[in-house]
């Protein structure tokens, strides 16, 4: 279903300076690094980031991209993310990336829905920014609350309605992103609906997709090591062509699935 | 500049273009790390644990974080020892590497017809018997961990196969020079040391007055395991006269060099390629400079001989 991936930007390892780094809300930051191989990421790629004494890599969607860089945005949530947010600005980052398989470009008559949940947004904006000019549609993005509301700025400078919902109703709609969501889907005619946030919403949001047959591709997060396929430890369970449910690497057949191909 | 320094190591019938090798299950079959390293650079490649049919390996999670380590249940995910020989193996034709096939049964029967099926096959230069499976046929007890059922192993895969024979030894036993002793016993011709150690995960939960464990049981890898590594590799040096390739959390040429002066002959990077996947690369360009800064042509020559 997905479109195949031409493995445009070749994934590298270097080391990039951080140019900026800033917090937009409680435990979320933008960091920017210089880096022309990041900057040809796709949206629903990630970079694979050394964090301190971390033993492993931590992987991040890839925000935003300019021609000569590409920021990340995260969310401290342990150790590695502990620790990044005490780079500064000048410091040099051990990143992998760009990785991974990017939501299908869009295609002319579309209307897309993106759906996002809290940090999930990070993607779904570098999709809002790379095709500002031609997605039609509009950007369903869900947080807990107000101080938590971050990377919606490429959203709104795009040509896609945003609805903002937090589950306090401190800013935006109260209530959850999938409140609705089916009458949205026929109301505005949604032809394709691109996810990623937690696994939850995601698996509520591909079923109302699903049942209005309605595609949607989603944007996992996963335990994950090498980020380059050969640890297998980042694996999703999918339904395969042979009707068995078999294991796919985040890393290398996602981030972005088929939700209707995952096994939720 | 053309290279005059002699990184080669003898290990019984294998012989290795330089110590550095890429571990079984950290460097999938070989092809996926081809855009980080000239695999041609390296002394050999150990595939991806091998069973008889396809396996899907264990349900998520599969992998845990721990400090200057991490836990795995992956479950020996693989694309079976047919689709290797037919697909994998010629992907690799075109590199110089020794690819050594790393297998697993469940049963003296699945090893025997593993060890059948790779005989002879066009591109590899020997087998590596994982022993850290439970073995069906003996109560689920791992082979690698009792002397006798581990001798009659061997010695079933070696009746088997001319390719130079590799036993990677478990340390989750007592004695690992008794294991080492059996292993030779059996026929084997390079003892590799160690495979990953019996781990446990927890994430406490409190739930409804209680601690309540969510767990990922594996095998504990990276830095972590080096010094039980280290002293696994001098035990067995000890107890029987195989060649040793060491293995565990190597990360660093220092690292190389504690392995090679306790006897190992060679060593595999693990882990540590998950983190930066040319790594085997560099530490082959780094033990070349140690050389070279050194004056030393041949690495043999510095290898301990009584250790």
């Amino acid at each position: 279903m997905l479109a195949e991936l031409t493995r445009s930007p070749a994934i590298a390892q270097e080391r990039a300076v951080v140019t900026a780094h800033e917090q937009v809300g409680e435990g979320l930051y933008e960091l920017w690094l210089a880096s022309f191989g990041l900057a040809q990421a796709l949206p629903g790629q990630f970079v694979h980031v050394r964090c301190g004494e971390a033993t492993l890599r931590r992987p991040f969607s890839v925000h935003r991209t300019r021609p000569d860089a590409a920021a990340l945005l995260y969310q401290v949530k342990g150790k590695g993310t502990r620790w990044l947010s005490t780079v500064r600005k000048g410091q040099t980052l051990d990143v992998l990336g760009p990785i991974g398989r990017p939501f299908s470009p869009p295609v002319p008559g579309e209307r897309l829905l993106l759906v996002g949940g809290g940090i999930g947004m990070a993607p779904l904006a570098l999709y809002a920014e790379q095709h500002a000019r031609v997605l039609r549609g509009r950007v369903l993005a869900g947080f807990r609350s107000q101080s938590l509301v971050a990377g919606l700025a490429p959203c709104l400078a795009s040509e896609l309605a945003v609805t903002v919902v937090t589950d306090d109703g401190s800013s935006g709609r109260q209530g959850l992103v999938t409140d609705g969501l089916a009458d949205t889907l026929l109301a505005e005619g949604i032809t394709r609906v691109l996810t990623c946030g937690p696994e939850g919403m995601m698996r509520a949001v591909a079923a109302i997709a699903s049942a209005h047959g309605i595609p949607c591709e989603a944007s996992v997060e996963r335990p994950m090591a090498c980020g380059i396929g050969v640890c297998l430890g980042c694996v999703v369970p999918v339904h395969g062509a042979d009707g068995r449910v078999h294991y796919e690497r985040a890393c290398q057949e996602g981030p972005v699935f088929d939700a209707r191909e995952v096994v939720w | 500049m053309v290279t005059t320094r002699d990184l080669s190591v003898q290990l019984g019938p294998l012989r290795l273009a330089n110590p550095i090798t890429l571990a079984s299950g950290t460097c999938g079959y070989g092809t996926e790390l081809a855009s980080f390293l000239d695999l041609s650079r390296l002394g050999g490649l150990f595939t991806k644990g091998l069973t008889s049919q396809p396996r899907e390996g264990n349900a998520p999670e599969r992998i845990a974080e721990t400090a200057s380590g991490m836990i795995n249940r992956i479950g020996l995910q693989n694309v079976g020892v047919e689709a290797f020989r037919a697909d994998k193996l010629p992907a690799l034709a075109g590199t110089s590497v020794p690819v050594i096939a790393n297998i697993a049964g469940a049963t003296l029967d699945e090893y025997a017809f593993l060890a059948e099926c790779l005989d002879g096959a066009k591109g590899l230069s020997g087998l590596e018997l994982n022993v850290s499976c439970p073995n069906v046929d003996h109560g689920g007890l791992e082979f690698g961990t009792e002397p006798r059922v581990l001798e009659r192993l061997v010695r079933e895969v070696r009746e088997r196969t001319a390719l130079p024979l590799v036993v990677k030894l478990t340390p989750n036993v007592t004695d690992i020079g008794e294991l080492a002793r059996a292993a030779e016993a059996g026929g084997a011709d390079v003892l590799s040391a160690i495979n990953t150690v019996t781990a446990l995960a927890v994430r406490p939960r409190f739930e409804g007055g209680k601690l309540v464990a969510e767990r990922i049981a594996g095998g504990l890898s990276g830095p972590a395991i080096k010094p039980v590594a280290l002293r696994a590799v001098a035990s067995v040096r000890k107890a029987c006269a195989l060649p040793i390739i060491g293995i565990g959390g190597i990360s660093c040429l220092e690292d190389v060099l504690e392995f090679l002066a306790v006897g190992a002959s060679a060593v595999q990077i693990g882990t540590a390629t998950f983190i930066e996947p040319g790594l085997a690369m560099r530490l082959v360009a780094e033990l070349e400079a140690w050389m070279a800064e050194r004056g030393v042509a041949r690495l043999a020559d510095v290898l301990p001989e009584e250790v």
